[in-house]
């Protein structure tokens, strides 16, 4: 595993975008795409 | 990001120069080694007959190997600005939407984080779902389905259950699972509503199956399978509270959070229950084998093969509450913390190559 901090406050929900994962913030009115970079 | 490289150089004696060994079963053993004074190689590789030499080289100059193994990084951005309280999150193939509960609004958000927010929803939008045009999002504070169109324009259709919590696509309509009374909503394209009563109690979570919906049913430990009519049958005896639900191309599991435990349901409604998930399971995804719950409690995440197999995979991030799939490893929201966790099949950082010297 690996834990990758620095979502905005509260993730509560997870989606793929067919790239990136993507998360809902309930906490902090924001989402957070979390990327691959080579 | 350049993580390692596979070489080693180390003189065993004056005479053998050892360009490569291997670590196996508490003993080294020799792979390539060469007379010291040569230039060449110990380390080839032979391809259509000609042979190469691989050149070697000192640690601490890596970037001079020509032999690299990469593994992208990973970084985050936040992009703020979406409306209050986004509780869900779906895709429709380009940009990412959010249900925004706190202020009865929708955000499309595209690729690059730009943001518009769409204000109008119906009250309280706790979750949304993409029909392959538009977005719908369920109301839970207004018993109603909001339609939201790619450019944001946006009809509500009230007289839903009550309490809609969760949203499904079954190719033609979407349906709603409505807590409060008990019941799901069909709700074709242009919005003319039928409401069927008598799911279990609670029903928190709803999957389609291909051709039926199932609902599990948080308040009497059940789920209930909804023909196309709206015909439906309730097979109790799931574990304790299952608060999601999710299929695997056969059958229904459904994650139970009061006993850490799953339960398989085939198609006419035979049920195995699973125990001994991580604490309190709440969340379930599918990754084209096996099930993966994420744990609320135990900051965790449980594999379960089809035969309901497990293993318990500890070290999330803080209150896993939602569990997703990218085709290759699984990720979990953790709410606790903010932040995310990957998962790799194998449940651990794949980490095998180092420098020896």
């Amino acid at each position: 595993m690996t834990t990758y901090p620095g979502t905005g406050a509260g993730p509560i929900a997870i989606a793929f975008d067919g790239t990136n994962m993507w998360t809902a913030n309930a906490n902090s009115k924001s989402v957070t795409k979390v990327v691959a970079k080579w | 990001m350049v993580i390692g490289i596979l070489i080693l150089r180390v003189n065993i004696s004056s005479a053998i120069d050892c360009g490569l060994r291997a670590y196996f079963k508490n003993a080294i053993h020799i792979l390539a080694c060469q007379p010291a004074t040569s230039t060449s190689s110990p380390l080839r590789i032979e391809k259509g007959g000609v042979i190469y030499s691989i050149v070697l080289v000192d640690p601490a100059n890596s970037d001079a190997s020509p032999i690299r193994i990469m593994i992208p990084s990973l970084t985050s951005t936040t992009y703020t600005g979406t409306g209050s309280g986004p509780h869900a999150i779906a895709f429709d193939g380009t940009n990412m939407w959010t249900a925004n509960y706190n202020d009865n609004s929708v955000t499309k958000i595209t690729p690059t984080g730009a943001m518009t927010t769409y204000t109008g929803t119906g009250a309280g939008p706790l979750a949304i779902a993409f029909d392959g045009t538009n977005m719908w999002t369920a109301n839970y504070g207004g018993n109603s389905v909001t339609k939201i169109t790619p450019t944001g324009a946006m009809t509500t259709y009230p007289g839903t259950g009550s309490g809609p919590r969760a949203i499904a696509f079954d190719g033609t309509n979407m349906w709603t699972a409505n807590v409060n009374d008990d019941s799901v909503t069909k709700i074709t394209p242009t919005g003319a509503m039928t409401t069927y009563p008598g799911t279990g109690v609670y029903p928190v979570a709803i999957a389609f199956d291909g051709t039926n919906m199932w609902t599990a049913n948080s308040g009497n430990d059940s789920v209930t399978k909804i023909t196309p009519t709206g015909a439906m049958t309730t097979y109790t005896g799931t574990g304790d509270t299952p608060l999601a639900i999710a299929f695997d191309g056969t059958n229904m599991w459904t994650a139970n959070s009061g006993n850490n435990s799953v339960t398989k349901i085939t198609p006419t409604g035979a049920m195995t229950t699973y125990p001994g998930t991580g604490a309190y399971p709440e969340g379930i995804a599918f990754d084209g084998t096996n099930m993966w719950t994420a744990n609320g409690n135990s900051n965790s995440v449980t594999k379960i093969t089809p035969t309901g197999a497990m293993t318990t995979y500890t070290g999330t991030g803080n209150a896993p509450v939602a569990i997703a799939f990218d085709g290759t490893n699984m990720w979990t929201a953790n709410y606790g913390d903010n932040s995310v966790t990957k998962i790799t099949p194998r449940g651990s950082i794949i980490k095998a190559i180092k420098y020896y010297q």
